[in-house]
């Protein structure tokens, strides 16, 4: 084990058998399978997911291209990249994360790991199917799920035994004190499976949901699953990592437990903003969600600053993951700070329909959800297999190509969404000429697309080398001298 | 806040705020909604044809809505009204009988709440469906050939036959539309939110008639400046 994967002296079990708390390193043990499976396959679909992005990128200039081939046009290729987005890497490197945190702030092994590789793997062939129907001319045009939803028990049956994982792991903590963290964490896994059946029943085939409803049921699905969530796993990332990396306790619980609250309460009603076909009320009960979710959120922010601010510089662990947690944090406040700005109705005219909105989406999966689950994959994935990252140089060439990928992403798209806007709100301005000036951005938005591509395979890449390493530690050396 | 129990109550709690809210609220409001008695007789909504309710599962089906909306905003909030995208807002009466509705998140294309009043003919919306580029020439919109069926003239041809312009006839060939194809156009000719009803009044038409006369020079900017004025200034 290299010097870096060491922990710290706390964390070792105290002499006496009441108290007796296992050793991290065993802890890393137990969760290496499910955990490691999860991350692979979550870097899989999120290089599908950029894949299918590229080319739905291409397809906006050129669109005639592969125009014969119904599984390729446009609306379903950008459905199959979002979903591989969500479902097959958010979703799934959230939930690693997820029990590998459970298992560590709990002091405790992870319960029921193998079932949990077997539910792993059931989620991955719910993905790979709901890809596929998509393909197939089945999908739905729901913004969060868009797999037809005769896959949603694939996903809460998985759910059940990854959650029931996760759930014994908290019961059985060793650890009774209960940082913010696991409450994030804790709600996290209490809403995903409400949200799920409540898609699931409601919009499938069995009621009869007829009207605005539908696209009340669906918006209100996106905006927990991106805010509650993946955000909540994000949030309870950023929670641990900043006083672990900075060898600080958390500056106030308190604190820490208002923000929880406002946050849930006023993120769970916030997604209305954009939507003029729904009642009034809704877009002003978001905007005013948004509004007020400034406080919670402006009270994380001074929570984490007096929590790092005050660590020892010289005693600071030097971690990859740290830069990625930083740009999370940022990433967060910014993204927040963006969608209260959008849903002000002065913005709300210029911005709301347009391709500003999926540069903010982007900018809110990216920069806050995605960058906080790298930073954890970057502390995590070296303890499990217990071989330090292979190459540097694909860390630094993964971390500089994601920051610039994603600026240029959802910056190029913003611009054009505002240039899109105001041309559309000009009524003197044919659709024609409006189409024709978002263009150049929409160009830029691929260049983004093209370099995050490059930096998700600089990743697997080096996960691949990870895999090779380890697998020489425990198995490939046994082999050469019994070969001997 | 040691305690399991006391976190899954909050949550629990706020969960329940958020689905009564949001769910349980929409629920009753909606499902208490009826279609609107007219003076002239009939309802509004009046429901669409079964071709067009099937036009909708191809509509679902191609990812359409990924660059479409259905949601024109009231007039003095953007320009929806004055680009004739619309003649009032919508409401959520206009989409009562609906199975699935599409509102849709951004408009890489026009919105098309009230596409069918804008373009009433069924092959017009095929000729565009087959390829966007031969009704508007420089459009971004992917075109669906996989909904068309070329196929040899037998005899005098096929009255179903798409009538492509000059420049792309194959002579000998014809272009058939699939059923798929059929029922798309036919949704998207019947999507027309024009019945006046209470809570959306009617915006009337703008007459430039009077400005024709009195400025012949400027004919084109001076009731387009207006109309932009006045969307921009109205609260």
């Amino acid at each position: 084990m290299t010097a870096s994967v060491t922990e710290t002296a706390s964390a070792r079990p105290s002499p006496d058998a009441e108290s007796w708390q296992p050793l991290p390193e065993d802890i890393d043990h137990s969760c290496r399978l499910p955990v490691m499976f999860l991350f692979t396959w979550g870097i899989v679909w999120l290089i599908v997911s950029l894949i299918f992005g590229v080319l739905g990128s291409i397809k906006m200039h050129a669109p005639g291209m592969l125009a014969n081939e119904p599984a390729l046009t446009y609306g379903r290729v950008v459905a199959v990249s979002s979903t591989a987005f969500l479902w097959g890497f958010a979703s799934q490197a959230g939930i690693g994360i997820a029990l590998w945190l459970f298992a560590r702030m709990g002091r405790t092994f992870l319960i029921l790991p193998r079932a949990s590789l077997v539910a792993a793997m059931i989620w991955n062939l719910g993905v790979l199917l709901g890809v596929g129907a998509i393909m197939a001319g089945e999908m739905t045009h729901f913004a969060g799920y868009q797999m037809p939803l005769w896959t949603a028990p694939i996903f809460f049956a998985a759910f059940v035994i990854l959650g029931l994982s996760g759930l014994l792991t908290f019961v059985s903590r060793t650890e009774r004190e209960l940082y913010p963290s696991t409450w994030f964490l804790f709600a996290a896994f209490f809403v995903f499976p409400w949200i799920l059946a409540v898609i699931g029943l409601l919009l499938g085939r069995y009621t009869n949901i007829r009207g605005a409803l539908e696209p009340i049921i669906s918006i209100w699905f996106a905006n927990n699953f991106t805010m509650l969530w993946l955000g909540s796993i994000a949030l309870g990332v950023l929670f641990y990592f900043i006083s672990k990396l900075s060898q600080q306790p958390l500056y106030s619980y308190s604190m820490a437990g208002f923000s929880f609250w406002f946050y849930l309460l006023l993120a769970t009603v916030s997604g209305f903003q954009n939507a003029a076909g729904l009642p009034n009320w809704m877009p002003s009960l978001s905007a005013v969600a948004n509004t007020l979710i400034l406080l919670p959120v402006g009270v994380i922010v001074y929570n984490w600053y007096k929590t790092s601010a005050g660590h020892n510089r010289a005693k600071k662990e030097k971690d990859i993951s740290t830069k990625y947690l930083n740009f999370a944090a940022f990433g967060f406040v910014s993204a927040i700070l963006l969608r209260t700005l959008d849903s002000c109705p002065v913005v709300d005219e210029v911005v709301g329909l347009t391709v500003f909105q999926a540069g903010l989406a982007h900018w809110t999966l990216y920069a806050f959800i995605a960058m906080a689950f790298f930073g954890a994959l970057y502390h995590i994935a070296p303890r499990l297999t217990e071989v330090d990252w292979p190459s540097a140089g694909a860390v630094k060439a993964h971390y500089g190509l994601t920051v610039a990928g994603i600026v240029i992403f959802a910056a190029s798209l913003m611009l054009g969404g505002y240039v899109e806007g105001t041309a559309i709100n000009n009524p003197q301005v044919a659709f024609n000429t409006v189409s024709r000036q978002t263009l150049p951005y929409l160009g830029f938005s691929s260049i983004g697309l093209l370099l995050l591509l490059a930096a998700q395979v600089a990743l697997l890449w080096n996960l691949a080398l990870l895999a090779r390493a380890q697998y020489r530690e425990c198995c490939g050396g046994v082999r050469r001298e019994a070969a001997r | 806040m040691n305690n399991g129990p006391f976190i899954f109550l909050g949550v629990l709690l706020v969960m329940l705020w958020s689905w009564y809210g949001i769910i349980v609220k929409n629920f009753k409001d909606i499902t208490a909604l009826r279609p609107q008695p007219l003076l002239e007789g009939g309802a509004y909504p009046a429901g669409r044809s079964g071709t067009a309710n099937l036009g909708q599962n191809v509509y679902q089906a191609n990812g359409c809505a990924a660059c479409h909306t259905m949601q024109t905003r009231m007039k003095g909030y953007g320009a929806d009204i004055e680009r004739g995208w619309g003649r009032r807002n919508m409401v959520l009466q206009d989409y009562l009988l609906d199975q699935h509705v599409f509102l849709g998140e951004m408009r890489v294309g026009p919105d098309l709440a009230s596409v069918g009043s804008r373009n009433p003919d069924v092959h017009t919306q095929l000729l565009h469906l087959y390829n966007p580029r031969f009704t508007v020439p420089d459009s971004m919109m992917p075109q669906f050939p996989y909904l068309f069926e070329k196929r040899k003239v037998r005899g005098r041809g096929s009255r179903e036959a798409l009538r492509l312009p000059e420049k792309v006839r194959e002579p000998g060939f014809e272009i058939i539309p699939t059923r798929e194809a059929l029922a798309l156009a036919e949704y998207l000719v019947s999507l027309r939110a024009e019945t006046p009803i209470f809570e959306a009044p009617m915006i009337p038409k703008p007459e430039p008639a009077p400005q024709k006369t009195n400025a012949p020079a400027a004919t084109n900017a001076a009731p387009g400046t207006n109309a932009d004025a006045a969307g921009k200034t109205q609260p």
